[in-house]
């Protein structure tokens, strides 16, 4: 049997290696191969090794954590992993699922194969996924560390995650175990939340108060004098144990920590051996459940996995028979969104950001916060902007899904593309006109000395507000124009294998930078007609009206930049021949 | 009446529909048959104004489909054989959102015969996800009769339907060309073509093999003549009938 097992993933995986080798013939994946390659070159590869700062003539000095700060970090590691196994027993299911793929649990299910021996196959199988997320890791928190050596940590996070592994299947056996005994999911979890109640109430008792809370190095000291002291030395010693290989200074600590953590592992190991429990519907329920979601992030569908709705969505507002046919979109896009996307959720978030900041402003002591308000609402404001539309990327990609549906619809082509628009605009405008209303209340609350030149940034944001969803809508045109001019960029395949890998991530940074080439294009007539009658206006009329005049002028220009844009994408969305896209 | 000329679709070197004419008048059913790959429902998409052909043209209604796409689109309904719902919008909000596309303002009064018929009056307040998949499937012909259009085209309608569903379903198209509409109905169903269908055409890697009434496609193609659909199907694309596997 384990040479039909072998067979089967030696097979697999020299067929998946050939498979995205041979698509290297296209030049979507071959560019975008070596955009990704030059990415983990430049970025991970060469900065994950590099020890010590490489510029010429810089001293050697560790960038990142030496072995001290490793040392300072040590204590800590266990409860963490601690908390991470409650977690499985707090919010684990009660059915014993391993995690097999479809055609998996179709061959292999039915064969004359021992439930011990598709446990075994399965725990081999997930070594690759361990193999692989041990070396990222390293790769990832190795970035400037000066301890240790690179393979040393790579086999201090698999031991990490092949204990956690274990532990997680080991787990949701017991639970099933515990299950088929007459403890329903409910009461396991009671009982582990009573149990760690008692402990923390031991703990509240017990522990001796911290002598020093004033400084965060005092209360930092305290944790570790406490978790290196009984009884939570003694509790957390297997999770130390785990933990301890990784954190090796040396290779002679390497090893001596090695023996023990192994050793744990090995229980584990013998725990999910010998248990015997019937994994095999819960495991096939897992199975299609993950092909489901797999299969609609094929075809970018977001929130992929979830279950379908059961309970009707509340309308936004009646819809008539007669009018205008994209408001339709709108309407069952916000239906599809839920009671929560509705203005008044809108007006109580400015409200409460109202209260907020007025009640921050209300006392000097509070009035620091003010700034981080200001600041985040800043950032958040200009991250909305330029990201949200490539966060609704993928519900622009259902455009080619759908598409042989919404083509049969007696509507011009502007008339779907607008009617797609419509709610994406819709919802990034109301967030944009929050950040700037939390950036106007936040600012006004902290200088009310200067309430004049508020009063300006107030006119100014307010500006920027009326301008905001020409120009949401001008975004967001840029990734629907992606999918229309660019569809086997846009859109994985649904039926080829290998949706991700290097050539995928080097796909998605060109598109990126395709965004941002093509947003400042866009911005930049806007730009230059408002600096233009800005720099006029000011000078023959005054600030203010020059203001009013440029705010007018950039808005007028990237209102006929979208309507252009929505035109012009309607025609294309006309004469696309999605034949070449689908199946036929 | 749909009216299709020079219809020819190619993708890239390979044609997928070379140089198809037909026409089905008004009270017609046509069924459109064919072998796995033979053009069908390329021939279905670039009539229903989906994807582009790459030459010819088609007229729906009297309305050039290429010149007047929109125009064209309000008089026909496409019945796909996958249905494809909203996950959010109930039986009775699919309905909503498709009245405001063809701007239909009567559609509650429509909707009720529609619905009765199609024995889903009491569903009306369910989400899809509650619904079977026959129950979708009648969803969708609900939703594609709602503008009583002229011009009808069923992929596989049959697919996930019970006897019951089946048998009304039949009617239906039946009824509906009683009524005065051209459909085409593409199906791999011998039967049901045979049964409901009044002519047939026949495609065969691409090109039009036969087309016609069932009467003179069996006289043309028959060796008998209570020779049935499938043995004259099998003899129009030459593919000879498999005989059937048995276990050893």
């Amino acid at each position: 049997m384990t040479g039909a097992f072998l067979y089967l993933y030696v097979t697999t995986v020299r067929n998946s290696v050939v498979q995205r080798l041979q698509r290297l013939r296209q030049p979507k994946y071959l560019f975008g191969a070596i955009a990704g390659a030059a990415y983990f070159y430049y970025f991970v590869f060469g900065r994950a090794f590099r020890n010590y700062d490489a510029r010429p003539g810089a001293a050697p000095i560790p960038v990142g954590g030496g072995p001290d700060v490793m040392a300072w970090i040590e204590p800590f590691a266990a409860p963490v992993l601690a908390v991470v196994v409650l977690l499985a027993w707090l919010l684990g299911n009660s059915r014993a699922a391993l995690q097999f793929t479809e055609p998996e649990t179709a061959f292999l299910f039915p064969a004359p194969v021992s439930r011990r021996t598709l446990i075994h196959y399965k725990l081999l199988r997930g070594q690759l996924g361990i193999l692989v997320s041990a070396f990222f890791m390293t790769l990832l928190f190795r970035r400037g560390s000066a301890s240790g050596h690179a393979l040393q940590q790579a086999a201090g996070w698999w031991v990490v995650f092949s204990t956690l592994n274990l532990h997680f299947i080991a787990a949701s056996f017991a639970r099933q175990q515990l299950f088929e005994l007459g403890l329903n999911p409910w009461r396991q979890r009671l009982l582990v939340g009573v149990a760690l109640l008692l402990l923390a109430v031991a703990g509240w008792w017990w522990l001796p108060a911290p002598a020093d809370s004033s400084s965060f190095e005092a209360i930092m000291a305290y944790a570790q004098h406490l978790l290196g002291a009984p009884p939570l030395s003694w509790l957390l010693l297997p999770f130390r144990l785990v933990v301890r290989p990784y954190f090796a200074a040396d290779a002679g600590a390497f090893f001596l920590a090695l023996g023990p953590a192994l050793l744990v592992a090995l229980a584990h190991y013998f725990w999910v051996g010998r248990a015997d429990v019937a994994f095999e519907e819960a495991s096939l329920e897992l199975a299609a459940k993950r092909a489901k979601i797999v299969a609609d992030l094929r075809e970018g569908r977001w929130g992929a996995g979830r279950r379908a709705p059961t309970k009707p969505r509340p309308e936004p507002f009646r819809l008539r028979g007669r009018g205008w046919a994209p408001l339709a979109f709108l309407w069952q896009n916000l239906v599809a969104l839920g009671p929560f996307f509705r203005l008044r959720t809108w007006l109580i978030a400015c409200l409460a950001m109202f209260a907020l900041t007025s009640w921050l402003g209300a006392d000097r002591g509070r009035a620091d916060y003010l700034v981080l308000v200001v600041a985040f609402s800043g950032m958040l404001s200009l991250a909305a902007l330029l990201g949200g539309p490539l966060f609704m990327r993928r519900e622009v990609q259902q455009t080619l899904t759908q598409l042989d549906i919404t083509k049969a619809y007696p509507l011009a082509g502007w008339q779907i593309v607008l009617g797609q628009l419509l709610s994406p605009i819709l919802l990034l405008t109301f967030l944009e006109w929050f950040f700037l209303l939390s950036f106007i209340l936040a600012a006004g609350a902290t200088k009310k000395k200067i309430a004049f030149l508020v009063m300006l940034g107030a006119g100014g944001i307010g500006g920027i507000a009326f301008i905001v969803p020409p120009l949401v809508g001008l975004l967001l045109c840029l990734p629907y124009a992606g999918v229309l001019y660019f569809p086997a960029w846009a859109a994985t395949p649904p039926n080829q294998a290998g949706g991700a890998g290097i050539e995928v991530l080097g796909q998605r940074l060109i598109f990126m930078l395709g965004y941002l080439i093509v947003l400042v294009v866009a911005l930049l007539p806007a730009a230059a007609a408002g600096g233009l009658v800005w720099f006029i206006a000011q000078a023959l009329i005054g600030q203010i009206t020059a203001f009013i005049l440029t705010t007018l002028t950039v808005s007028v220009i990237l209102g006929a930049e979208l309507t252009g844009c929505v035109w012009w994408l309607g025609g294309k969305l006309e004469r696309f021949d999605l034949s070449t896209e689908m199946p036929r | 009446m749909i009216e299709v000329t020079g219809l020819t679709k190619r993708y890239g070197e390979f044609t997928a529909v070379r140089d198809l004419s037909f026409t089905v008048q008004p009270g017609e059913v046509m069924g459109l048959v064919g072998p796995n790959g033979a053009g069908k429902t390329t021939t279905l998409r670039c009539a229903t104004g989906i994807i582009p052909p790459t030459l010819g043209s088609v007229w729906i209604g009297g309305v050039d489909l290429k010149e007047d796409p929109v125009g064209a689109k309000r008089r026909l309904a496409f019945m796909p054989d996958e249905p494809r719902l909203f996950d959010h919008l109930t039986v009775e909000q699919h309905l909503n959102f498709v009245a405001r596309l063809h701007n239909v303002a009567d559609w509650q009064s429509r909707a009720e015969p529609i619905l009765a018929d199609l024995e889903m009056a009491d569903k009306r307040a369910l989400l899809p996800a509650e619904l079977s998949r026959g129950m979708k499937q009648k969803l969708v012909i609900a939703c594609g009769l709602l503008h009583s259009p002229s011009v009808i085209f069923f992929d596989e309608p049959l697919t996930g339907l019970d006897p019951g569903g089946i048998r009304r379903m039949k009617e239906t198209m039946r009824r509906l060309a009683r009524d005065g509409a051209a459909i085409i109905l593409s199906s791999h169903l011998l039967s049901l073509v045979e049964e409901v269908c009044s002519h047939v055409l026949i495609l065969k890697a691409g090109e039009k093999v036969a087309d016609g009434s069932i009467a003179d496609i069996r006289a043309r193609f028959a060796v008998a003549p209570e020779a049935s659909l499938e043995d004259v199907f099998f003899r129009a694309t030459e593919t000879p009938a498999a005989p059937p596997v048995l276990p050893p």
